[in-house]
């Protein structure tokens, strides 16, 4: 259902994967998860699609992100990545 | 005991919505919280922007307050619960967070689900099997639900009871479901065929036990100030409360002239100004039909163990229903043994649209007090006095 007019007339669109760091934080431990190495920091990234104000999907990003392009506001692109056999969404810098 | 009752007729129902009950469901709790919560905001004359308060009543897969807020747009809440099942709970805390000020229009909604703990189809589809809470042990003991058949046994060997009175409360539950559009089974129910039903926890067999279905009731409440400018004739909560006993485990009860229904009953008395010779239409939960024979005994209308012959008394038999006094309606909607197991929000949903005069082809004429009592005997019984204003 639309939560803004409550119609259910509703259908998923299809996004770019274009946006924009919106919420950074970089983990340096917790539990132990399949493909996920804390000794260098997993960023966890929030970002903000172009296509719409506030619509957000939270992830990590590539593995060869660089650092100086970690930051909030850097342009990002969905990528998917395989990670022990299961396609997973992440971000990749582009340029800004 | 308090004899206090400062929000006698304060607080108003001023929007009901249902999605109707199905035994083929294949909407998510969400989507059918959803549908029901839009009608009965709209159904109130409100929009989102009006709701600034959500409770959420806690079923197995339902969603918290949090996430209907989101889903409905809502734009800001001072009061945002998720009471635990039976219907009163809900009602209660959004009656009572009107009163008290923490909001003005306040939504109720409550879910429910075919689950894998009351139905054996459900235990087909993964998902369902996933929402185990309330699940029973494995073989049945006299806990939850079960715990009803074992009392149900206590009271035949205590009282001296036949099925009698058991068939009658399923009997009138499904001869009134026939005139309700939302009920899941509409079907006639003869003494005959309730005698041939399916024994499942002996003494208790199919149709002594509610319907597990899918479908969701929705309520908005404001005080009874704010309920007159609004679409429908306002209802008014008049008393309301739950109760229990200390020692309510289900096999630890003392005994079937002592427990929760007596003290939701002895409260209700002492704050209503209205009680059983002043109703017009009575609401006695029967998720098992020994609840039911229950609130009948307990609230007086016969002494306990009496239900058969106060059954049989004021049956009629043209119509195949219940009738007090020949005047006093039974379960209009058709109960949970028929409508289907809302846990009590259809009953309270049906005595609204009785006493504002919604009630379609079921319509009571002239209602204008009702007595709704769900729950059963052990954690959850409760009572309200609802009046027309």
């Amino acid at each position: 259902m639309c939560p803004s007019c409550w119609s259910w007339n509703i259908e998923a669109s299809e996004v770019s994967g274009r946006g924009t760091i919106h919420l950074l934080m970089v983990l340096q431990q917790g539990p132990p998860a399949a493909g996920v190495d804390y000794r260098g920091g997993h960023p966890v990234v929030t970002v903000e699609l172009a296509e719409q104000p506030a619509l957000r999907f939270t992830s990590t990003v590539t593995d060869d992100y660089p650092a100086d392009a970690l930051h909030i506001g850097a342009p990002v692109q969905l990528d998917w990545i395989n990670r022990n056999g299961i396609p997973t969404p992440v971000f990749r810098a582009v340029q800004p | 005991m308090t004899t206090r009752n400062p929000m006698k007729d304060q607080v108003a129902i001023v929007g009901l919505g249902s999605t109707g009950f199905s035994r083929n469901g294949d909407r998510s709790p969400l989507a059918m919280a959803l549908a029901a919560a839009t009608e009965a905001i709209t159904d109130a004359g409100l929009t989102a922007a009006d709701i600034d308060g959500i409770v959420a009543t806690s079923e197995p897969g339902s969603n918290g307050p949090e996430e209907i807020a989101a889903a409905l747009g809502i734009t800001e809440a001072t009061h945002h619960t998720k009471p635990p099942p039976v219907a009163m709970f809900s009602l209660l805390d959004a009656a009572r967070a009107v009163f008290s000020g923490a909001a003005d229009h306040v939504l109720v909604v409550t879910p429910v689900i075919m689950g894998a703990w009351n139905s054996r189809r459900a235990l087909d589809d993964p998902w369902r099997r996933g929402t185990r809470s309330g699940i029973l042990p494995i073989p049945e003991d006299a806990t939850k639900a079960a715990a009803y058949a074992a009392w149900a046994s206590r009271y035949i060997h205590e009282y001296g009871a036949s099925k009698d009175p058991f068939a009658r409360v399923a009997i009138n539950s499904r001869t009134n479901a026939a005139h309700n559009p939302l009920a899941a089974i509409r079907s006639p129910l003869t003494f005959g065929s309730y005698a041939e039903g399916r024994m499942v926890r002996d003494p208790l067999n199919l149709y002594d036990m509610d319907l597990p279905v899918d479908g969701a009731d929705a309520f908005v409440l404001t005080t009874a100030e704010r309920a007159k400018e609004l679409r429908h004739h306002p209802v008014l909560i008049h008393a309301a409360t739950s109760g229990i006993v200390g020692k309510n485990d289900e096999d630890q009860l003392e005994g079937l002239h002592r427990h929760g229904q007596h003290v939701v009953v002895d409260q209700l008395k002492r704050t209503s100004d209205l009680w059983i010779d002043d109703i017009d239409i009575f609401y006695p939960y029967e998720g098992f039909t020994i609840i039911a024979l229950g609130w009948f005994e307990n609230c007086g209308f016969c002494p306990l163990g009496g239900a058969e012959e106060f059954l049989r008394e004021h049956w009629n038999d043209d119509a195949q229903r219940i009738e007090i006094h020949g005047r006093i309606p039974v379960n209009t909607h058709g109960g949970s043994l028929s409508e289907g197991a809302t846990r009590g929000t259809g009953h309270i949903r049906e005595a609204v649209h009785q006493l504002r005069g919604t009630a379609g082809p079921r319509q009571v004429d002239n209602s204008q007090t009702a007595l709704v009592t769900p729950g059963g005997f052990f954690f959850n019984p409760q009572g309200a006095i609802l009046r027309r204003a």
